[in-house]
């Protein structure tokens, strides 16, 4: 959190956190633009294009957003559509959109731009039909023009008087066409809602337009809201790139409960349903909310292990035990040193981590020692936690697959996998007693969500580091000159779900075509096991199957992936220039994996038991 | 500078002060005959800026009326003036 340690941009930070106004934030905004160009060599990958259109004049969006971004490290690029042109931005071909070529584009339309005749509220069932359709109509315009993730807002619905107290029709319409709009929606692929009703209802619908705004600039969003709506936002943004956050490190003392326990003993510290107990309760249960998301939880306190240990696992209210933490770190050191050791073990980047602590000290230090941490700021009253926690965009992802839900359970069978290889005396036993399956073959389309995802994440075993979007990973499913090959995993510890993925081009003539490994990848959590040797010997079997004269790899070096340097020299390809290897499909040497066990598609389909 | 220290500035002066701080300028000149033609950065969105800033600045609220069909920097001392005697 240091706006990429450029000391005017922290600044510039520091001064938005402080000094929330309107007018602060636009003017920060502003600044924010202007330094942009000087922070992309030190933004890296961490940069995203992302397009706003509407229907009315949103452009102080901008600032709030820039900011959101800029404080997680992530380098925003923005394009705002012309004022009234998001139809022709849309539908024509060489529109000031397309050529920006966002990696995300946010549409935000209000009731009358979709409805005619919706200011005199004339809401009645074909309207709406007709409403849903032409939106639709709209999106898969957009889809035709655009591979980029597309997030649409819905509509603010309500009574249009507030002390109503009978039934309102018109509310009961708009709340049919938001239902229309999130079908409509799941119908095209990368297409998203973002839930502006829902988050209107949160703040309240007051908060949302401010009339004289909206009749003197056309602004239907006020001061209130924006900053939230560029939250909300961001959140869709992190997710659909990858960039949220996995892990949320916490202390102890005075963080989940009130007190020293060093100090106040274990039955002297305040937890439970009285005040201030209470406040610290329900931040735990919060915590316990996000960890069955699929987010993880850690410790870093500065303790003697045992006090920590003992409320941890023997206060009657603390809602987190031991076994809800995926890592502890219990004792007398530094804190940036504990999270990155946390990070270690867990195997994510310490860019994956949210750091939370009551003590402005430990929270300034570690913005310094280890900025790639998200260290917000964080309220000195415990009854606000619960509200700082839930309003972190941190912490979503673009569709809730099966593996993010069991993410912490898989911490947990990999921490009693290495309990066995310790036990075990060589390398080839430990392999067997895993009795691993490994199950591959070509992609369905409800498991290219899931690819999207670990194309977004995945950056140590990665060869070329291709970040593809589910829409263009749909296309590449369609087409008949690539294949999707994807590997899941399961040993006798537990399911490690869909952990590689392989993207082959078929290119050259029907005669002596040539496979092209376009992406290669693995999630870490599968790695060190052979796996991924059986991968590639898979893929140019398939290639040798497919009548391939040439398989060739490529290596895409990047910071983070030297681990797969020399990934195809040890599966037996030759090295030519500019990083590609090359194998014949017809003389390759796949290695003995005895202790694998292989289910490919075809077995499943023909119900072949485990 | 503190906020009653501020408040006891004649109202021209905390006007060019707000203007400063909007236009990012602490050179700017602003007098009662600067329009939006004599900084260029005056666009509409910058004058609903400068309304709310104002507003902040002065603790008044502007009416729709006086939004719209303020044009010169002069026409803001006595619609100031105005609302600041009735407090």
């Amino acid at each position: 959190m240091s706006g990429f340690g450029d000391p005017r941009v922290a600044e510039l930070l520091r001064e938005a956190r402080t000094h929330p106004s309107y007018a602060v934030q636009q003017r920060v905004g502003r600044s924010l633009a202007e330094c942009a160009e000087g922070l992309r060599a030190a933004a890296g990958r961490r940069v995203v294009r992302v397009a706003v259109l509407s229907s009315f004049t949103i452009d102080p969006l901008a600032a709030p957003f820039r900011i959101a971004l800029l404080e997680r490290d992530v380098l925003p690029d923005l394009y705002f559509g012309p004022y009234g042109q998001f139809e022709r931005d849309i539908r024509a071909e060489e529109s000031g959109l397309h050529a920006f070529a966002p990696d995300v584009c946010y549409l935000h339309l209000t009731i009358d731009a979709v409805v005619p005749g919706a200011a005199a509220r004339d809401l009645g069932e074909a309207a709406v039909a007709r409403a849903a359709e032409d939106l639709g109509e709209l999106m898969r315009a957009f889809r035709r023009r655009s591979t980029a993730d597309l997030v649409v807002a819905n509509f603010v619905g309500g009574a249009r008087f507030p002390y109503r107290t009978t039934r309102d029709p018109e509310a009961a319409a708009i709340q049919r066409l938001n239902d229309a709009l999130r079908e409509t929606a799941a119908s095209v692929t990368g297409c998203h809602v973002l839930d502006f009703d829902s988050l209107a209802s949160y703040h309240g619908r007051a908060a949302v337009a401010d009339a004289r705004l909206r009749h003197i600039a056309r602004m239907e969003l006020g001061q209130t809201i924006l900053p939230m709506l560029a939250t909300q936002l961001a959140a869709h943004v992190l997710a659909l790139r990858g960039l949220g956050r996995k892990c949320v490190v916490v202390d102890l003392d005075n963080t989940l409960w009130g007190g020293i326990v060093g100090e106040d003993g274990p039955s002297g510290i305040q937890l439970g349903p009285e005040y201030p107990g209470s406040a610290f309760v329900e931040f735990q249960n919060d915590l316990l909310a996000l960890r069955r998301r699929g987010i993880l939880l850690a410790v870093a306190s500065k303790n003697d292990r045992a006090d920590g240990l003992e409320v941890i696992d023997r206060h009657p209210a603390m809602v987190l035990r031991r076994d809800a933490f995926a890592a502890m770190r219990i004792d007398w050191q530094d804190k940036p040193r504990n999270l990155a050791a946390i990070a270690a073990e867990l195997g994510i980047g310490v860019d994956s981590l949210v750091f939370i602590d009551d003590s402005p000290a430990e929270r300034e230090l570690m913005r310094t020692m280890l900025p790639a941490v998200l260290t917000p700021e964080w309220p000195s009253d415990p009854v606000r936690f619960s509200e700082a926690l839930r309003a972190l965009p941190d912490f979503e992802v673009a569709a809730l697959t099966a593996e993010d839900l069991a993410r912490p359970e898989m911490y947990a069978a990999e921490r009693r996998r290495e309990e066995l290889q310790r036990r075990m005396g060589s390398e080839e036993d430990y392999l067997a007693r895993l009795e691993m399956v490994v199950d591959v073959g070509e992609a369905e389309p409800d498991e290219l969500p899931r690819v999207a995802q670990l194309m977004q994440k995945t950056n140590q075993f990665n060869l070329t580091t291709r970040r593809r979007t589910l829409s263009e990973i749909e296309r590449l499913h369609r087409a008949t000159d690539a294949r999707i090959y994807v590997l899941k995993n399961e040993d006798a510890f537990g399911d490690n779900g869909l952990v590689g993925v392989a993207i082959v081009r078929v290119v050259g003539g029907a005669a002596r075509p040539v496979w092209e490994i376009d992406s290669l990848l693995m999630s870490c959590r599968a790695l060190g096991r052979t796996i991924e040797r059986f991968f590639v010997d898979h893929l140019v079997r398939e290639a040798h199957a497919a009548g391939a004269v040439r398989v060739v790899g490529e290596y895409v070096p990047t910071p983070k992936n030297d681990l797969v340097r020399t990934f195809y020299a040890d599966a037996g390809f030759a090295g030519e220039e500019d990083g590609r290897w090359v194998v014949d499909p017809g003389a390759h040497q796949a290695r003995e994996l005895p202790w694998l066990r292989v289910r490919t598609r075809s077995d499943r389909r023909q119900n072949v038991p485990r | 500078m503190s906020a009653t220290e501020r408040a006891g500035d004649p109202i021209e002066a905390r006007v060019e002060r707000v203007f400063r701080e909007v236009f990012e300028d602490p050179a700017l000149v602003v007098g009662p005959s600067t329009t939006a033609a004599d900084i260029p950065r005056w666009d509409s969105l910058e004058h609903i800026n400068l309304i709310m800033a104002l507003e902040a600045e002065f603790a008044v609220e502007f009416t729709s009326v006086e939004v719209t069909t303020m044009s010169r920097v002069g026409d803001l001392y006595p619609i100031l003036r105005g609302k600041l005697s009735q407090r």
